[in-house]
């Protein structure tokens, strides 16, 4: 059955359809939350969210689009209200969370002492990207982090290539600006 | 001017989205801007680590049965909801509702009286009497006699009147 069959079935309050809605996208769906959040559970609630607006706002879906560029507009959407309300809340509890290792255990293993220097390096880049503003931190994480094209960026934030470029650029400006402060070093040579 | 062109490059450079006089014209900068060459190493190198913080994970087991669950518990759309959406449309509605009651009442000013020269007179804290005096100051000494001449007359015609009537 084509996608805009299951779609219209779903419209009509067929929930067998949209469970299989749920089941093609959920993977996508919450691959955006985690990447922005970094929390499963927080994501997995995100994900939960999305689809019960996405199933409340059905009704109203006119197939002037995609059908997945429509979901994942609510899904952006969503995330983006989440991280404005929760702005200077931190995630106690992370996914990739590394444990302390201790002086000894630095001095023990000079492997384990390197790997150890890029866990504290993507630790520290996921502290700044925390604190990048929230449209800097999504289009990050949209292209940066899960790789996606300008194309879907640009349907998915309703923003023109031209935005995206410069959007881009600037939070990749702010980014290495905030890491650099936080080495240390030299604040960009701007 | 050129590095600040050159790092907005650099950044498209990252995107593979550099056209070729574009991709020629960094090659060139870089070679000759030590700084620049630096930049665009960080960032490359700030790509390469975002990249690695991509998370391959899959929600918690039993999600779509979780979400088909609690669809069936919430309410088909909350009245709030609906409200909120009225409001939402109405706000729009309601302020060019007020342009356009405020162009209307505009239009319909009633257009501005002419004064008269009393009225401006009295409007400039001036006596409008004073004029008139002014004029009947000016009058020619004949007419002056004259109306003198006429107010002798009805004094005599008067004082006639009253002696027939004794």
């Amino acid at each position: 059955m084509e996608e805009n069959e299951i779609v219209k079935l779903a419209q009509q309050g067929d929930k067998e359809a949209f469970s299989v809605l749920v089941r093609n996208y959920q993977n996508k769906v919450f691959g955006l939350a985690i990447n922005i959040v970094r929390n499963h559970e927080t994501a997995d609630d995100l994900a939960q969210e999305i689809f019960i607006k996405a199933y409340q706002a059905l009704p109203r879906f006119r197939f002037q689009s995609e059908f997945s560029t429509w979901l994942y507009q609510i899904a952006i959407n969503h995330i983006r209200d989440y991280l404005r309300k929760h702005k200077k809340e931190k995630n106690d509890l992370r996914l990739d969370e590394i444990p302390e290792i201790s002086a000894e255990g630095k001095e023990a293993s000079e492997q384990l002492a390197d790997s150890q220097e890029e866990e504290q390096r993507k630790k520290l880049l996921r502290e700044k990207l925390e604190e990048m503003p929230e449209k800097y931190r999504l289009i990050l994480s949209m292209r940066d982090i899960q790789g996606l094209s300008y194309e879907e960026i640009s349907r998915m934030l309703k923003l023109s290539a031209g935005t995206v470029d410069s959007r881009l650029h600037r939070a990749r400006r702010l980014l290495r600006k905030k890491l650099a402060q936080a080495l240390g070093q030299e604040g960009g040579k701007r | 001017m050129n590095c600040r062109k050159a790092e907005k490059l650099i950044s498209k450079q990252l995107d593979s989205r550099l056209g070729a006089r574009e991709s020629a014209w960094l090659e060139d900068h870089l070679k000759h801007c030590p700084a620049c060459a630096r930049l665009a190493s960080d960032y490359q190198q700030l790509k390469t680590m975002a990249a690695e913080l991509k998370v391959e994970a899959e929600p918690l087991p039993y999600f779509s049965e979780r979400l088909l669950a609690r669809l069936s518990s919430e309410p088909k759309a909350s009245i709030w909801a609906a409200v909120e959406r009225l409001y939402a449309r109405a706000i729009p509605v309601f302020l060019i509702m007020v342009t356009l009651l405020v162009g209307v009442l505009f239009l319909m000013q009633p257009a501005e009286q002419q004064l008269s020269q009393s009225e401006m007179l009295l409007f400039q804290n001036q006596n409008p009497l004073k004029e008139m005096q002014a004029l009947f100051e000016e009058e020619r000494p004949e007419n002056r006699q004259l109306k003198l001449l006429f107010a002798g007359l009805e004094n005599m015609e008067s004082y006639q009147r009253g002696n027939n009537e004794r």
